[in-house]
């Protein structure tokens, strides 16, 4: 009895083990990872900053992507997603320049009021900017307005 | 209950074919089942791979990104660019999303769980009835300074696996095919092996069959050099053995009493003399000397002693050689047995109880001499009164000779009709040949009925005589 039971049980997994069945999931290699064409500029939402990709005909120096950002604000489609920006009208035009005695951020306002957010906007995007001419970010950031100069800054919290 | 259910399964023929269809069964599972198993894993993981080395292989077209967060415009040609004809993509940025909406729901949260994590991940799903395929994946972006990060635009591509489905399933009616044409063949061969076990087994069964009928001569066939061959040749050689053995023992028993019968006769013709002499100086006795006179008496009685032994020897080889016949006769039973009573001299020493009117058909000779035997013992070696009962039951007639004596011991019960038995060792000279009982247990047996010895409850021997009661019709 307990043989033909066996054997019953082993003929039904035969029926049921037929055709394809849907699997859990399976994980496969990293996620796959590409350049991007463009220029990087940060803004906030829930006061954090979180990276946006500009589309560009050509390239930006680092002058240019800081007015976009301090001068252009946020477009149509990065409001959709609820992006905004920390800094006030009328902190451009700004010059971003790179020498021996450290990178120099030139702004039309005081720095010091500014809010942390919008510091770390200037930050993000500065570091993010260069990058491209130069191969290293390490050299401190000094953020120099009217009547003020603030720095070195800390490096900006959401690049590696 | 499960022993009555599985009673007809003892068969051997039924035990082979079960034993051969199991073990074909459970082998072409075992064998079909596992190539099955390992050839769908194959065959699922070749185009799942495939799938995903083909859409991996097609995102690295749609890099460099231009625009992050991406409008519903560059979400188009991120999809345009990884659709291609066996599969169809949808394209996930936050709430926004582009290309097949019904597929949405194919995607497991599992599934986006995985790739949230940063890798290509895969599932197969049953797209409305039929196998499929979603491999998922998150477009990632290096930045201008090396780091990596999510891009937040999920790409899921879905692929049927019909192709594939189908061919597991030719797979799967190959694996049946085969195995339904394996235990036709398995069965096949059990009844051939079930004949060739079976058939020899039925011939030895059949042949100790007639043996035990009594055909000594049977012998079976021995065919080839198997087990059962070995069988028939132990079955032969012990049926030769045997019968050697019966043919020589009915040669000397026929010998023996052959040998009887000739004594018997031989002595028959000067006992003849004898007793003529004998009964001549019985008459003369009384004139003689007292003590010549006495041996003459002695004399006497032992040749009348031997010639009733010589006779009931004469008797007893004529059951032994199957001459002796009825000669049967209408009588009335009471009156028959009072005669045979009368003519020995015991009508006064005997109670009897002998309903008249019981009419028979017997041989009033054999009849005489069983009664007679019997009432014989009961007065030698019983204790007075002995009674003589006749009465009927339907279809039998019977007489019953009892005494009260001390009746018979359990170690003369079953040997008291034997030949020449005599319970009490010390009398060994007693008047009787030894063979009376003897005599009436086959002249019972003669009429096909039955003599049985007992014992009385209220002690005593009891013989009683069973004889077939063929009523004699008016």
């Amino acid at each position: 009895m307990r043989r033909l039971l066996g054997l019953a049980v082993l003929l039904g997994l035969a029926c049921v083990g037929c055709g394809v069945q849907p699997s859990g999931v399976i994980p496969g290699d990293p996620a796959p990872t590409g350049p991007v064409n463009g220029v990087t500029l940060y803004f906030v939402r829930n006061g954090e900053v979180v990276p946006t990709l500009r589309a560009t005909d050509t390239a930006l120096t680092p002058t240019e992507a800081m007015n976009l950002l301090l001068t252009g604000g946020v477009d149509d489609q990065e409001r959709a997603v609820g992006l905004s920006t920390d800094l006030p009208p009328g902190a451009g035009p700004a010059t971003l320049t790179n020498d021996a005695t450290g990178t120099t951020l030139t702004i039309a306002v005081d720095p010091g009021p500014l809010r942390p957010a919008a510091k770390n906007q200037l930050v993000c995007t500065a570091q993010s900017a260069l990058a491209q001419e130069f191969a290293t970010t390490s050299v401190g950031l000094f953020i120099v307005g009217p009547d003020e100069r603030i720095g070195p800054m800390s490096r900006c919290p959401v690049i590696g | 209950m499960i022993q009555r259910v599985l009673a007809p399964i003892r068969g051997l023929r039924v035990r082979l074919l079960l034993g051969f269809a199991g073990l074909c069964i459970i082998t072409a599972t075992l064998v079909a089942g596992g190539m099955y198993v390992y050839a769908r894993r194959v065959i699922l993981q070749q185009a799942q791979d495939s799938a995903v080395f083909a859409l991996t292989k097609q995102i690295r077209s749609v890099y460099p990104l231009h625009t992050l967060p991406p409008n519903q415009q560059s979400l188009a040609v991120i999809q345009d660019g990884l659709v291609t004809k066996d599969s169809s993509v949808r394209v996930e940025y936050g709430n926004q999303s582009v290309g097949n909406r019904d597929a949405a729901s194919l995607i497991s949260a599992d599934l986006r769980a995985e790739i949230s994590k940063g890798h290509v991940a895969w599932q197969r799903v049953d797209w409305s009835g039929a196998p499929g395929l979603v491999v998922g994946t998150e477009l990632m972006v290096k930045g201008a300074n090396g780091d990596v990060r999510s891009s937040g635009v999920d790409v899921f591509a879905f692929y049927d696996l019909g192709a594939e489905a189908q061919s597991i399933a030719q797979l799967a009616y190959l694996a049946w095919g085969i195995g339904a044409v394996v235990l036709v063949m398995a069965m096949l061969l059990a009844i051939a092996v079930a004949r060739s076990v079976l058939g020899p087994v039925r011939e030895l069964r059949t042949a100790a069959g007639r043996l035990g009928a009594g055909e000594l001569s049977t012998r079976v066939p021995v065919r080839g050099s198997d087990e059962l061959a070995e069988v028939a040749q132990t079955f032969n050689n012990t049926a030769q053995a045997l019968e050697g053995h019966v043919v020589e023992l009915r040669r000397m028993e026929a010998d023996a009493r052959r040998f009887v019968a000739d004594v018997s006769h031989e002595l028959r013709t000067p006992l003849a003399a004898m007793i003529a002499v004998v009964d001549v100086l019985d008459e003369q006795a009384a004139q003689l000397p007292e003590l010549t006179g006495e041996a003459v008496r002695l004399v006497s009685q032992g040749t009348h002693n031997l010639t009733r032994l010589v006779n009931d020897l004469i008797e007893v080889t004529r059951f032994d050689s199957g001459t002796a016949a009825l000669a049967l006769d209408e009588i009335d039973l009471a009156v028959a047995i009072m005669a045979t009573l009368r003519a020995r001299g015991w009508s006064g020493e005997v109670r009897t109880d002998l309903p008249g009117g019981v009419l028979a058909r017997v041989d009033p000779r054999r009849l005489d001499v069983i009664v007679a035997n019997l009432v014989g013992n009961a007065l030698r070696h019983g204790a007075p009164p002995v009674t003589v009962r006749l009465r009927t039951e339907p279809g039998w007639l019977i007489v019953e000779v009892g005494d009260h004596g001390p009746g018979l011991s359990d170690e003369v019960l079953p040997k008291v009709f034997n030949r020449f038995y005599k319970a009490d060792t010390a009398r060994t000279r007693s008047e009787g040949s030894g063979l009376g009982l003897a005599i009436s247990w086959e002249n019972a047996r003669l009429h096909r009925g039955s003599l049985v010895a007992a014992n009385q409850p209220g002690g005593g021997a009891l013989f009683t005589l069973r004889l077939p009661l063929i009523e004699v019709t008016e």
